[in-house]
């Protein structure tokens, strides 16, 4: 074999996820009664085209996680030696993108670097110029015809991308139609993105379509790799927050007396810490312990990994503690409910009525919380990053990559792309799961779905 | 006569255009009473809403029209339709407690309604307010005019609505179910309150009610309404005496009484139509046991007799094809008058004890116990094999609590629970689990008593599977089919969840759960207080069936006295915790001797007009954690004297089954 497939921690515990939603889904579709509010999600329009940006998301995040190594051609006697560096297929499919390194610098489309530098001439002269890049538009002889020629780009680009869109749209819509889903918005929305996705690409083979930064990466392929690490983020960490929050919320709420009492201490002191000390605390002793034990790691990827998961599981600790007692609320109304008197008529053990009658009735809290909760992580990410206790620096993520931006942010001319891009990323993937966070929402909520009933 | 309200053609309906209101027409004369009669879901409440320009969301007026005292309602801008909000129309709302502002003052909510209707402000308002408060009956009510509602109790919440309802001195009052939330005895208060205020002001009230009692009590006119239409109008005595329209005879026949004891009651098959769905022929006609082809290819016009009674069916109408004779419906199957239980004196299945259910009030830091909430208070009884026991008494009284201490569900603080011979008080967990098969509860309301994740067939084995009966699945299965055979729902709803049945279905599947494990005692708690009269009929026929099938016992709590005289052998009088009259249904309804069951019996609406003598109770049930010196019912007895502050009556007996618990008898020896 040419590679050797790598499972990262946080791999693991994306596809652990991934499992979870699916038999989730598989177990909501054998249930009417849990089906329902999801129809009312698929017929809201905005929640739909919400969803298609977020699941093109979620296919850059899952690329993003197929990581492998690749088998060097030098053998150390007769032993297969792998890569150090730790590859995902992802970056397989952009390898241009990650390649093409220039020297530092340029601004989105350039064909040169953004500052001048002395170059020295055949005939021993020095000037100043802005020096061409390497791979930027290089295959252009003369800068003058630059315009034209991302034009061009630009053009058939958006048209074959929007060729596709529509093959895709067109195939799909009558399936669509028939679920009584919004086809038109959904059709405009994938025309839109593809025509997008369609010029981009086009015009990432011959240019920095993004610019690129200090060290000459390319900040479209910067932007695109933080993706997974703010899914992960969002994602991963609510892993470690629901058993908590749902095992103490409704323990507490349906036990009530001392067990009720203890849980609500732990929660009122554990809230009460300022979170930003605790995470920085407890990142900086992980640090400390990886630091100290380099024999743990066989690659670096490995290590900025594992303190990716830790971060998770720091960031979840804090923040269970508001969907605990939202729970716990709601456990103390439903425990009055008759139908819960009733299991208790019948002597159903306490274990048994939690599980069946209290924890399929709050799960629409749960539900609405944690799609709430992602957009909240994932900007908690990118702040934490850019004071410092985030993820690893070698980690590309969106708050390493302001935090790299911020410094450019005081020189004269502003190199503001970096920035822009991650914040207009971020921005998408976070207004996406509001927006869908919103439908769901609405489509949980009895009160609001109540009218259409009223008689 | 000079109308003050005319509706005609009005047209309510969802934006899918599911009709709610259909095409109703009618009129409110000066000074009287029009009701609005009908079960949940005919489309009352709307009809209000639609007049006042309330309708909630997805909700619209298509068509007609309403003249309020000249003015035309829907052709007002919505500006001047709020002078008409409380100027001169105003409403009342079912649930007293919902329809007070909790933050503010009562007296700064009826000056809200004197500053916008009457421009009153400051010092004027203040007087006015307080005159309102005192001609609603609200004792004391300088003082109560600062006080928040949680201060009040439901009933004086609801006469603090009256109050607010007259600030604006209406043309129209429009009071949707005010009763429907408030105990028996508050009920009578508040109706005489809206009678002394109608004849004082000389209003009119458009009163929205599923009470045919109400009715009997309050209307000048009655309009019923079925599926969104006014199937029937008449004034009140000949609707009541001379029901034209099959619906309102078989509502007014499906009210229980003690004529009916060993019949089945005239349930209503069925439950009302969903809205929109009967778009030809009459909609009672699936109900209906007078319909006939025509009823389901023909919309019945609507067709006014020479006495003016009006009413929409093929049965009056000229059709030309064919008016049937009026058959009388039959005769509903008779219960064998046998009794369920062999003649020689049973032993008790439960008996009671001096149970005692008091909780601890807690305050300070240190939680310690500054008084005790005596919920129940020493309350003895048994319950043969076989036999019902009614439990009456108002809300609050601990009717409640004494059902679930008896099943354990609430720990009682003192006394025994004897069941079959064996103590139930104190047991543990596990031998208490052994013991639970054999009784088991029906609740108030259906539709919080099924976990609504659940397939009815999961509700159902719930009970087996906690307690290990009945076998394996396959058996359990069986037993599942066999069970709603017996309750009478078809065995393909066991595969369904709770929210796709009506309430009374609902209460059909309690009914089976508790069925499940093969109890000997169903404790029943308020079961038919959230359902419609025809409904109810249903629910009380099929508990009446079940006891001669399978000789349960029933304790059935309840505030309704005409249930309590259809299905009851025993009546047991609760108030404030204790038992103050016991005896068979037929002493104690027929010759109540402690002056509380006769407040209570002579509160109850009756449709035959033969009114008794009103005794009013004056004053609300005191707290149950500060009782009253002496007999608890002293403060509100008219016949109280100082013995009666003093010390609380012995049990005095009438006979060898009835007693009760009052000084105004004297001691019967033995």
């Amino acid at each position: 074999m040419s590679f050797m497939p790598v499972i990262l921690w946080s791999d693991a515990l994306v596809f652990l996820l991934l499992a979870a939603g699916i038999s989730c889904a598989w177990y909501v579709r054998q249930h009417e009664h849990l089906l329902l509010p999801w129809r009312r999600v698929a017929q809201n329009p905005t929640a739909m085209v919400s969803l298609l940006v977020l699941s093109l998301f979620l296919l850059v995040g899952l690329l993003d996680t197929l990581h492998y190594r690749v088998l060097l051609p030098e053998n150390n006697n007769g032993q297969k030696v792998y890569s150090p560096e730790v590859l995902s297929v992802f970056d397989k499919l952009l390898a241009p993108l990650r390649t093409h390194t220039e020297k530092t610098y340029s601004a989105p489309l350039a064909m040169t670097l953004y500052a001048k530098e002395s170059i020295s001439e055949a005939n021993g002269l020095v000037s100043r110029e802005y020096p061409r890049l390497r791979y930027g538009g290089a295959h252009l002889s003369d800068p003058q015809q630059r315009d034209g020629d991302v034009l061009k780009r630009g053009l058939s680009g958006a048209l074959a991308g929007l060729l596709a869109g529509l093959l895709i749209a067109l195939s799909g819509k009558r399936p669509l139609a028939r679920h009584g889903w919004p086809v038109r918005p959904l059709l405009i929305a994938t025309l839109i993105i593809f025509t997008v996705i369609g010029m981009t690409a086009d015009l990432a083979g011959a240019y920095h379509v993004l610019g690129t930064d200090k060290v000459g990466q390319d900040v479209l392929y910067l932007s695109l790799k933080s993706i997974r690490t703010g899914l992960i983020i969002g994602t991963v960490t609510t892993l470690v927050t629901l058993p908590l929050a749902l095992l103490l919320g409704i323990a507490a709420g349906y036990l009530r007396g001392w067990v009720d009492d203890v849980i609500q201490y732990i929660y009122t002191v554990l809230s009460s810490i300022p979170s930003v000390l605790l995470i920085a605390a407890a990142v900086l002793m992980m640090q400390v312990t990886i630091d100290t034990h380099p024999q743990w790691f066989d690659t670096s990827a490995s290590r900025a990994d594992l303190r990716l998961v830790f971060l998770c599981l720091i960031l979840g600790v804090t923040s269970w503690t508001g969907l605990c007692r939202l729970l716990r609320g709601e456990t103390l109304k439903l425990r009055e409910m008759e139908y819960i008197q009733a299991a208790q008529a019948f002597g159903v053990p306490s274990l048994r009525i939690l599980t069946r009658h209290i924890l399929p009735n709050v799960m629409h809290i749960v539900l609405i919380s944690l799609v709430m909760d992602f957009s909240g992580l994932v900007l908690a990410e990118a702040v934490l990053s850019y004071v410092g206790v985030g993820v690893d620096p070698s980690m590309i993520s969106f708050g390493t990559m302001i935090n790299a931006a911020r410094l450019e942010m005081g020189r004269d001319p502003v190199v503001w792309w970096a920035l822009a891009s991650a914040f207009g990323f971020m921005l998408a993937l976070v207004l996406a799961a509001n927006l869908f966070a919103d439908a769901v929402r609405d489509a949980f909520d009895p009160r609001l779905n109540r009218s259409a009933v009223a008689a | 006569m000079d109308s003050i309200l005319r509706v005609s053609g009005l047209i309510t309906q969802l934006h899918n255009g599911a009709r709610i209101v259909d095409d109703i027409s009618f009129g409110i004369n000066a000074g009287e009473t029009y009701a609005l009669l009908g079960e949940s879901g005919c489309g009352k409440s709307m009809t209000a809403l639609s007049l006042l320009r309330l309708l909630p969301d997805g909700v619209v007026r298509a068509g007609g029209t309403a003249q309020l005292d000249g003015v035309d309602l829907f052709g007002l801008r919505e500006s001047d339709m709020r002078a008409v909000r409380g100027g001169t129309s105003a409403m009342i709302f079912q649930e007293p407690g919902l329809s007070l502002n909790p933050v503010m003052t009562v007296g700064a909510q009826i000056a809200e309604v004197l500053a916008l209707h009457q421009d009153m402000r400051g010092m004027a308002a203040q007087q006015r307010c307080i005159a309102l408060l005192d001609q609603v009956g609200i004792p004391d009510a300088a003082r109560r005019v600062t006080e928040y509602p949680m201060q009040l109790s439901g009933g004086m919440k609801q006469r603090v609505m009256i109050a607010m309802a007259l600030a604006g001195q209406p043309k129209l009052l429009v009071a949707d179910e005010p009763t429907t939330a408030l105990d028996v005895t508050t009920q009578a208060q508040v109706l005489q309150l809206l009678r002394d205020t109608q004849s004082a002001s000389g209003m009119s009230i458009l009163l929205i009610t599923h009470d045919l009692g109400v009715v009997a009590q309050m209307a000048h006119q009655a309009g019923v309404m079925y599926a969104g239409q006014i199937v029937e109008q008449a004034s009140r005595a000949q609707l009541l005496s001379r029901p034209l329209h099959p619906y309102t005879q078989k509502l007014l026949a499906a009210l229980p009484d003690a004529n009916q004891r060993n019949r089945a009651l005239a349930a209503i098959p069925g439950s009302v139509p969903a809205l929109g769905s009967i778009t030809r022929g009459c909609r009672f006609a699936a109900r209906c046991d007078q319909a006939w082809a025509l009823c389901n290819e023909q919309t019945p016009a609507w067709t006014v007799l020479n006495d003016g009674h009006g009413v929409r069916c093929h049965l009056y109408g000229n059709t030309g094809l064919r008016t049937r004779d009026l058959v009388p419906s039959p005769q509903p199957p008779a219960f064998s008058l046998q009794p369920p239980v062999p003649s020689h004196q049973p032993s008790a299945l439960l008996q009671v004890k001096d149970l005692r259910v008091h909780f601890p009030i807690r305050k300070g830091i240190l939680k310690t116990v500054v008084g005790q909430v005596k919920a129940v208070d020493g309350v003895s009884l048994e319950i043969p094999q076989g036999r019902t026991l009614a439990l009456v008494g108002e809300s609050g009284c601990g009717k409640t609590t004494l059902g679930k201490a008896l099943l354990q569900l609430i720990p009682p603080t003192a006394g025994s629970v004897q069941f079959a011979g064996h103590e139930l008080t104190g047991l543990d967990a596990r031998k208490l689990r052994a013991r639970r098969s054999t009784m088991q509860m029906v609740f108030q309301d259906p539709y919080a008593s099924l976990n609504p994740k659940m397939r009815v067939a999961e509700i159902l084995e719930e009970g087996m599977t906690a307690l290990g009966l009945h076998g394996d699945s396959s058996a359990r299965q069986s037993l599942v089919d066999s069970l709603l055979d017996q309750v009478g729902l078809a065995r393909i709803s066991k595969w369904r969840y709770p929210h796709e049945f009506s309430g009374g279905q609902r209460q059909r599947i309690a009914i089976a759960r508790a069925l499940a494990v093969s109890p000997r005692l169903l404790i029943c708690d308020e079961p038919t207080s959230a359902l419609d009269v025809s409904v109810q009929a249903q629910i009380l026929n099929l508990l009446k069936s079940l006891q001669q099938q399978l000789g349960l016992s029933y304790l059935f709590i309840t505030h309704n006295l005409a249930v309590v005289e259809y299905l009851a052998h025993e009546v047991c009088v609760m108030y404030l915790g204790r038992i103050v009259e016991r005896g068979t249904a037929e002493e104690v309804l027929r010759k109540p001797r402690h002056p509380y069951t006769q407040a209570l019996l002579s509160a109850v609406p009756r449709i035959d007009g033969a009114q008794t003598e009103r005794i009013r109770l004056e004053g609300d049930l005191p707290s149950p954690s500060n009782p009253p010196p002496g007999c608890h019912f002293a403060p509100r007895c008219s016949h109280a004297t100082e013995l009666c502050r003093r010390a609380y009556p012995e049990n005095k007996m009438f006979s060898s089954t009835h007693g009760a618990h009052c000084h105004l008898y004297p001691d019967i020896p033995d």
